[in-house]
């Protein structure tokens, strides 16, 4: 008896409702909206994790949306959809970071403060949001890409197909992130700290 | 050592943690499934809790929402009139698909950014549709020639040129003891030509052959899953299935041996595939193995078998016989990390795809280190994680250069010689190419595996380099 069964056997079934979704969402852009409504929120989070600015995110997120509802009627199911989406919003934050932004990003999100809120809730909003990013900008770029796909759900072979790796490789990255991370968080809350390593 | 975090309780790494154990217990943690060491499993999760307790993201104003929407659709507002363009023959059922050209309308709204990116997607997408539409006439053009196929770059500059690409089928196929519809190909790994030029892709989640012909067609599925003889098991200790597994060779006499890393063995099949026998078995004895990844073989017909977590290469003669063994794990000359793939060249020295450490690998027939080549990098000669192998009558060598997206092309000296690739879905690109095979023309097949692209493509070598 072959098992031809899909990879994740717990997501199956949303995986053919949502190659549905796609098929019709391909010739019918309002059908595209239950994509939209799922993924939102997750690819919003990814952009505020890499720009450290709402406003910068929702503009973020707003192309990245727009670039993938202009591209789906070639989407051919290779790979997730979701995989497919955070290829472009990767590249999408990336061109972002360069246009804008060429300087360490951390600085910039400073200067673009949401202005809705009070002087007191920028202040904690921006101190908090610069809390993850104090540490997950202190990993090598690589590790941080995939920390910070991780944090958006992504899935091993998902971050492989995004990032241009290996599965091995992102595993790697993910082993050595986790290892650096235990060590940034304790140096950020000022405790002691042994170095551990392996390899 | 006392690691004390942020909730004065963080632990310490796990002594004997892995890359794999680390990450696989993230990924189980992401998943709701508990993790196969409570040890390692409670590290990750004091990082990823601590992570998470800092991570704070304002929400996405539902007034936001609604307007991102709106630009969305403003974008799209031009009533649009699909038409059909085709696409390779074997990437859905009836072989094409449509496909709605971008027609974006003038946006209402304020963001020049927004309408750059889209003018930019448009663009692409043209282009793409040109390309589309050329591979197909190409292709026709060559079935108007007799059905040879077309030979031409698929890539300016590039040293090859496309010939075809599959991705298995969805067609229902004649299995042993099985008529069901099967998938199509999912994660092909280190791929095989028989005496007859038919190409054999190991076909890894359903533990069979797909059978190419030369011109890509499919002569036959081939395997079933289980333990006995004939039945096969591809899962992989050192690729968790994540990235394929599976791998056969054949000898002169066309007897076919293929690696069967979930059962711990080799199996070997006469010309007529009829079960001859097999060995091995789970650990780390002589003839024993822990995750095969690749099979080569000599022109004395000795087996050489690529133990991927043992960091090793062992050496059988064609009834199994244990004969020589070399290599551990390490980083220095004779040393492996996690290597996945070997070939040898007809003068008998064996290359090895050092995959952890970037490099490949060339020793004599008995073990002993000739030269080093490569290291981690993307320029010429440089590699990360090379997955595979193929040495062609030459000497020439050509790597599957996988986490750089390319195949690269060595001398027998290991001077580069040529490349091509690039990250994609089209012809001549790859994502995370695997495994690598030459015909006795010298057509080159390459696989990908890795939930992407899960396609075999074939390339013909053009001069300089080819006839």
């Amino acid at each position: 008896m072959l098992h031809t069964g899909p990879r994740h056997p717990d997501t199956h079934e949303r995986m053919l409702e949502e190659s549905a979704q796609i098929s019709r969402a391909q010739v019918d852009p309002l059908a595209f909206a239950p994509l939209y409504h799922r993924y939102v929120d997750d690819v919003y989070r990814y952009c505020y994790r890499r720009l450290g600015d709402a406003e910068e995110a929702a503009d973020s997120t707003s192309l990245i949306f727009a670039r993938a509802l202009a591209a789906l009627p070639h989407y051919q199911g290779t790979g997730t959809f979701r995989s497919w989406l955070f290829a472009i919003a990767h590249n999408a934050v990336i061109d972002g970071q360069h246009r804008v932004r060429p300087w360490d990003p951390l600085e910039a999100g400073a200067d673009h403060i949401d202005p809705a809120p009070s002087p007191e809730e920028v202040a904690l909003r921006a101190d908090a949001a610069r809390e993850v990013r104090t540490v997950l900008i202190q990993l090598p770029r690589d590790q941080r890409q995939v920390v910070e796909l991780r944090l958006a759900g992504l899935t091993n072979p998902e971050m492989a197909t995004i990032l241009g790796r290996s599965v091995p490789a992102i595993k790697m990255l993910q082993a050595r992130a986790l290892i650096r991370l235990r060590s940034l968080l304790d140096a950020a809350h000022g405790t002691n700290v042994t170095q551990t390593g392996h390899n | 050592m006392t690691n004390r975090g942020p909730n004065d309780q963080s632990p310490d790494p796990p002594e004997h943690w892995t890359e794999t154990a680390l990450s696989d217990a993230w990924e189980s943690l992401v998943r709701g499934n508990p993790a196969d060491a409570p040890e390692t499993e409670a590290f990750v999760r004091s990082v990823v809790e601590d992570l998470a307790a800092i991570d704070h993201v304002p929400p996405l104003s539902p007034v936001r929402r609604e307007r991102i929407w709106g630009d969305m659709m403003a974008a799209v507002a031009v009533p649009r009139s699909p038409v059909t363009i085709p696409v390779s023959h074997d990437s859905s059922p009836n072989g094409r698909v449509s496909i709605v050209p971008p027609q974006i309308a003038p946006l209402p709204v304020r963001s020049s950014r927004l309408v750059a990116i889209l003018a930019t997607a448009a663009l692409v997408l043209l282009g793409l549709a040109v390309v589309l539409l050329a591979d197909e006439g190409i292709r026709h053009r060559g079935e108007e020639r007799g059905g040879a196929p077309a030979v031409l770059p698929a890539i300016p500059n590039d040293p090859v040129a496309f010939v075809w690409q599959s991705r298995g089928t969805s067609d229902p196929l004649q299995t042993r003891g099985s008529t069901e519809a099967q998938t199509p190909l999912i994660d092909p790994y280190h791929l095989a030509i028989d005496p007859h030029g038919n190409l054999w892709v190991p076909d890894t989640r359903s533990n069979r052959f797909q059978i190419l012909a030369p011109d890509g067609t499919l002569r036959q599925a081939w395997g079933s899953t289980g333990r006995d003889e004939g039945e096969f098991n591809f899962f992989n200790l050192a690729l968790r299935n994540e990235n394929g597994g599976g791998a056969a060779a054949f000898d002169a006499a066309g007897n076919l041996y293929v690696a069967d890393p979930g059962n711990f063995r080799i199996q070997k099949f006469g010309p007529d595939l009829r079960y001859l026998t097999a060995w091995g078995s789970k650990g780390e004895g002589e003839g024993q193995f822990l995750s095969l990844t690749d099979l080569a073989i000599d022109g004395q017909a000795n087996i050489y078998a690529l133990d991927a977590l043992r960091s090793q290469v062992q050496v059988f003669d064609a009834n199994g016989e244990f004969l020589r063994s070399w290599g551990t794990r390490g980083v220095n000359d004779g040393e492996f990390l996690t290597p996945y793939g070997l070939a040898v060249a007809t003068d008998g020295t064996v290359v090895v795809a050092d995959t952890g450490n970037h490099r490949l690998q060339q020793f004599s027939s008995e073990g002993t280190v000739l030269a080093v080549w490569g290291g981690m990098g993307t320029e010429a000669a440089m590699f990360r994680e090379p997955d595979d192998v193929a040495i062609d009558a030459e000497g020439r060598i050509f790597v599957t250069d996988t986490s750089n997206n390319r195949v690269q092309i060595l001398d027998a000296n290991g001077q580069f010689l040529a490349e091509w690739g690039e990250w994609g879905s089209n012809p001549g690109q790859f994502i995370t190419p695997t495994g690598i095979a030459l015909d006795e023309l010298g057509d080159v097949y390459v696989s990908e595996a890795g939930d992407a692209n899960e396609r075999v493509q074939k390339f013909r070598l053009l001069p300089p380099l080819g006839p």
